[in-house]
């Protein structure tokens, strides 16, 4: 461990566990707590990665989770942060985007050709001649992009969490964690949200060798831990600020969606490098990252290091080094800092160049010497470390997300923010305050104003703590005339690129960020938006305020699709019968939320089981769930106002125990749901839904209800109502078995309904023939739905009775030339389309849709028919939605068909032009496979045009039930 | 104590609709029931008070309605279920509700995991007891239960059980 230090007082790791992983087939040892580069590192490793274009080495920039050229390659996982994620026992990791290794890789060949590859080279080469370009992309897409995803790997979704608290203060250094003891002394609940693992931030790693904070460090840790209120959320940060002030909170476990009344911003700067030739050779970097190496993993940055610095911070990461006994070979100050700096760095044996500047960092694989000037007298010092302390940007995204305005303030050189939306603060070192003093103030008085604000209380006015003095450089950019100077250390963007950009007209700070990609890459500007601002204000003659910056969008960070995803919460519902259903191996379907039986496999195919099942219906006795249908109680004064109000019949002359069609329009007169309505007494109506828009029209009915002002209530009812359809020839038999109900003709005539105990249990029955047999629908509460069912199918063994499923529903209600509501009609069907024009009673005063429907009534265009298909070809079938065509153009779709046993011959249901829809008219059916077929336009319904078998004499019931027997 | 989900049998859950419900109310002692209020009468019994014209009775015994009053009485078979340990944690994983404005004593409607649930608020330190539409129970139990397996914010409630 070449550059391991002795212990720091403060460092994560724990040098009692020390580990080994590989890298490259390598292995490194470190220790528990390290992460990936600082293990690295500490053995001198300090090419850490390949940059994205040219393939330069890079190393260490900011080690603050923005290190994008340190990104490693898991066996499970792409794009680890080596600067951030811990390493674990035997991992294993490979270098990102190389071809070959890391110490040889071949991309780096394409620096050779960089001058023909400007920014913006692929939007105009490429595009002649055309045949070349799948070749081009493809070797684009080779190069390009970071990590590599296997398609094999399990789907992971992280679960998403809900949080809520009073003040959420985002950042846990020295104002953070001052604001947060601040606001929870107010006695409200405080969520203190930090990215690193530990609170502290950069009081722990700028100030760690001041010995006159290490009390007060101890006393606000402590405080924080001790004080129930308060909640540290670690190891996380807020991806996204949105309304309402909910943050977006993401974790190693997943997504926190956390709620606060109030928030205070406490994130802090972003260091911002220098730009000057060569800024990239590993072993140039942030002077802060030098300070986090040293102060969290004991690892020296170097062992001979020179300082550029145009702040009192840079002169304390000198000092840093010195105490840690490692050389620092100069101080370069950018101007002339506080003298007490410059006479520290002196007593410490530092020599100090005031007024210096860099001219360029030299070395074949790394930094090995420093070249700069002053007073026009070139100097170069040999060393392996340049640790630049140039400036400061605001870790401002999530201020930015809430609204907040920023100006730039010359005093400090840095974007300060100037308005901030209600109910949030800024504190620290995003504010301008760079005294660690003033930060506990600011952090304090941000934390009071956040606590007060959201308890509704008036809040002091806030106190200016920033500084007077810049702690940023106002151009950190020196040019040299061989170039390779690098602003964006993501996508390798040099100085010349934006030159290049700005002169071809992209001189718009968004449309700069467009063309040459600056701030695009995974670190998303933080150490290259200043930069590129200041050049772009440089170049355009403009302030740093006129030209702006670029919009700030949640994610703040790259946040995993895994957590964005979250858990999937995909309700299932299952109808009371269920137990039955899987107990004879129905196979399943699903129907909304729902999961019912398609068709219960009797037979050696779908199609035989399906068939069996109609045929049963048909010649004895069937048994459907039907509990899947919208079930909604109306009560109430004016119940009977309401119903004539929703459907287009007339429900206020029902007599008490009749049920009726009911049909609903929208108020564009586009039927939207079907159902059956009952009267239960004079205020009480119990109607049904359609499976599907169950909820839906019991939304809209409730809206309805507050529009019209309306004393009556609707109870939706579906989930708590089973209901099912017995039907066929003996179905009468069976239920006189379970009933005492008078079940004649007479007592029980056809579309009434009754109330009665079936099995033992109270039920509504409704004499209905969707399916065109005699059938009773049977309501009774969930609880009790099974017990019935059972008995049903007890009793009806006798009858070789079957359940039936969906899909020979479908096949029956077909042949009876009945409508499914979203299948036969589409989002624009009326009425009158759908062929219903005896369900629209016009002479009602009102009806929901009256209006438009008087109108299309004489606008009709198209109609729902009735087709049989005149190919006997069983190659030949048409599907719904296969087009109708006529003279080569469309004149409608096939919304259902089917094989018609009972019949023997294909039927279906076509809305068509009205043109086309007179009986035996000849239609053409366009196949999938673009054949035609023959068919012609037939009555409805295909089967029982009479309806006798629904309403059977019961003499002729008497004999069919003989027969069957 | 770690976190634990069981479903329950309770007797004939009534939602009632209508005026005068208060003469009901009264019938079990409740009769200064606040809105959104429930109170406990036996283990696994309660009335809760859900408007001024609707209550949710879950209790032995009848419950008499009157149609002259204008009062309606369904039977709900509602699942329901009680979940032990620190539930607010488990709570935070479906339902966006902040439980820190809820009381014991409260009834609550809340979306949770993408359906509707009621709950009944308990004393500190007592399970929860959450209900639901019946043809939703099994998928409720379903993602609470894999919720509290596999959710690694969960972790220290599954340790709490080791």
């Amino acid at each position: 461990m070449k550059l391991r230090l002795s212990p720091q007082p403060l460092e994560w790791i724990d040098r009692k566990n020390p580990l080994t992983f590989t890298f490259e087939g390598k292995e490194v040892t470190g220790f528990a707590g390290d992460v990936a580069s600082s293990a690295l590192w500490s053995e001198g490793s300090k090419v850490l990665g390949r940059s994205f274009k040219y393939h330069r080495r890079r190393g260490l920039l900011s080690f603050a989770n923005h290190d994008v050229n340190a990104l490693f390659q898991a066996p499970d996982m792409p794009n680890v942060r080596g600067d951030v994620t811990p390493v674990q026992e035997g991992q294993m990791f490979t270098a990102v985007n190389t071809f070959g290794s890391l110490a040889s890789d071949k991309g780096s060949l394409v620096e050779l050709i960089g001058k023909f590859l400007p920014v913006g080279f692929y939007y105009r080469a490429f595009y002649s001649p055309k045949f070349l370009f799948p070749k081009w992309e493809r070797l684009i897409r080779e190069m390009a992009g970071l990590g590599k995803v296997d398609t094999s790997w399990t789907e992971s979704r992280q679960p998403k969490r809900y949080r809520h608290c009073d003040v959420a203060i985002i950042g846990a250094g020295p104002s953070g964690m001052a604001a947060a003891i601040a606001a929870a002394e107010q006695g409200v609940d405080v969520c203190l949200i930090d990215e690193n693992p530990y609170i502290g931030g950069s009081l722990d790693y700028q100030y760690v060798n001041e010995e006159a904070l290490s009390e007060t460090r101890s006393s606000l840790k402590s405080t924080i831990e001790s004080m129930a209120n308060i909640q540290v959320i670690a190891s996380a940060y807020v991806a996204g600020y949105y309304g309402d002030h909910w943050l977006a909170v993401n974790t190693d476990q997943g997504l926190i969606k956390l709620s606060a009344q109030s928030v205070v911003v406490a994130t802090g700067v972003f260091e911002q490098p220098a730009v000057f030739r060569n800024n990239d050779l590993p072993g140039v970097m942030n002077a802060s990252a030098a300070q986090r190496l040293m102060s969290r993993y004991a690892v020296a940055p170097c062992k001979e290091a020179v300082i550029l610095t145009a702040n009192p911070e840079g002169y304390r990461a000198a000092l840093d080094m010195h105490k840690n006994g490692l050389v620092v070979k100069a101080i370069l100050d950018t101007g002339s800092t506080d003298s007490e700096w410059v006479e520290q760095a002196r007593q410490s044996g530092i020599p100090v160049f005031e007024h210096a500047t860099i001219v360029e960092a030299s070395g074949r694989k790394a930094l090995q010497a420093v070249t700069f000037s002053v007073d026009g007298v070139a100097k170069q010092l040999a060393c392996d470390g340049l640790l630049m302390s140039v400036g400061w940007a605001p870790a401002g995204a999530p201020l930015y997300q809430a609204g907040t305005k920023f100006a730039y303030s010359h005093t400090l050189e840095q974007l300060l923010p100037v308005s901030l939306p209600e109910g949030v603060y800024a504190c620290g070192r995003i504010n301008g305050v760079f005294d660690i003093l003033d930060q506990f103030k600011d952090g304090e008085q941000a934390g009071l104003a956040a606590a007060l604000y959201m308890q509704g209380k008036e809040t002091p006015e806030l106190n200016d703590y920033a500084a007077q003095m810049a702690h940023s450089h106002p151009y950190p950019i020196w040019q040299h005339p061989k170039g390779k100077e690098f602003v964006d250390f993501d996508e390798d963007i040099q100085f010349k690129d934006l030159k290049g950009a700005i002169a071809q007209g992209f001189d718009n700070i968004e449309l700069m960020k467009r063309f040459s990609t600056i701030g695009m890459g995974p670190s998303q500007g933080k150490h290259s938006n200043m930069n590129g601002i200041r050049i772009l204000a440089k170049l355009t003659g403009k302030t740093i305020d006129q030209t702006g910056s670029t919009t700030a969008r949640p994610m703040f960070h790259p946040t995993p699709v895994s957590h964005l995803a979250g858990m999937r919460f995909r309700p299932e519902r299952l109808t009371p019968m269920h137990a039955f259903h899987q107990s004879v191996n129905a196979c399943f379907m699903e129907a909304g939320n729902w999961l019912r039986p398609e068709y219960y496999p009797s037979e050696a195919s779908r199609e035989a089981s399906i068939a069996a099942e109609v045929a049963a219906v048909r010649g004895s006795v069937g048994l459907i769930d039907v509990s899947t249908l919208g079930k909604l109680e109306v009560f109430g004064k004016d119940a009977v106002e309401l119903m004539d109000r929703l459907y287009t019949m007339r429900m206020s002359n029902m007599a008490i125990g009749a049920s009726r069609y009911a049909l609903m329009v929208d108020d564009s007169g586009v039927v939207i749901d079907d159902g059956v309505a009952v009267r239960y007494s004079d205020e009480h109506f119990y109607v049904t839904t359609t499976t599907s828009s169950s909820d839906s029209a019991y939304r809209m009915i409730q809206k309805k209800v507050i529009e019209w002002g309306l004393q009556v209530t609707v109870l939706n009812r579906t989930g708590q109502i089973g209901a099912m359809n017995l039907a066929g020839p003996n179905s009468r038999k069976i239920l006189s078995q379970l009933t005492d109900l008078d079940l004649s003709n007479e007592g029980f005539p056809y579309l009434v309904m009754r109330r009665a105990k079936v099995a033992g249990v109270d039920a509504t029955l409704i004499r209905v023939g969707f399916v065109g047999e005699l059938g009773y629908e049977i309501h009774v509460d969930s609880m009790d739905a099974l017990q019935v069912w059972d008995e049903l199918m007890r009793v009806g063994e006798a009858f070789s009775i079957k359940p039936f499923g969906v899909e020979a529903q479908r096949m029956l209600r077909l042949e009876k030339g009945h409508i499914i509501v979203g299948q036969d009609t589409d989002g624009l069907t009326n009425p009158f389309e759908a062929n219903m024009p005896w369900s629209v009673h016009f002479k009602k005063p009102y009806f929901l849709g009256k209006p438009s429907l008087m109108k299309l009534k004489n606008e009709q265009q198209r109609i729902l028919v009735g087709f049989e298909l005149l190919s006997a070809d069983r190659n030949a079938m048409p599907l719904e939605s296969n087009l109708l065509i006529e003279d080569g153009e469309m004149i409608g779709r096939v919304t259902s068909i089917g094989r018609s046993a009972a019949l023997g011959k294909v039927i279906g249901l076509a809305m068509i032009s009205i043109d086309y829809s007179k009986p035996d008219g000849e239609l053409h059916i366009k196949l999938s496979d673009g054949r035609l077929v023959k068919a012609k336009v037939v009555k409805t319904p295909f089967y029982d045009p009479d309806g006798l078998l629904q309403k059977p004499d019961e003499e002729v019931h008497n004999k069919e039930q003989g027969a069957a027997a | 104590m770690s976190l634990q989900i069981s479903q329950k049998n309770v007797p004939g859950l009534l939602h009632l609709r209508g005026k005068k419900l208060n003469e009901i109310l009264a019938s079990f002692d409740a009769a200064d029931l606040q809105v959104f209020q429930y109170k406990s009468l036996a283990e696994n019994q309660f009335v809760a008070k859900l408007g001024e014209e609707e209550l949710y009775v879950c209790a032995d015994g009848s419950v008499s309605v009157s149609t002259e009053h204008n009062q309606y009485a369904f039977r709900r078979g509602d699942a329901i279920f009680e979940v032990a340990g620190n539930w607010k944690n488990l709570m935070a994983e479906v339902c966006i509700y902040d439980f820190r404005q809820s009381c014991p004593g409260d009834f609550l409607m809340v979306a949770m995991a993408g359906i509707s649930a009621w709950l009944l608020i308990p004393e500190e330190g007592k399970p929860l007891i959450l209900g639901c539409d019946p043809t939703f129970g099994h998928y409720l139990l379903e993602t609470l239960t894999k919720q509290i397996e596999t959710s690694p914010f969960l972790k220290t409630e599954r340790e709490n059980d080791d």
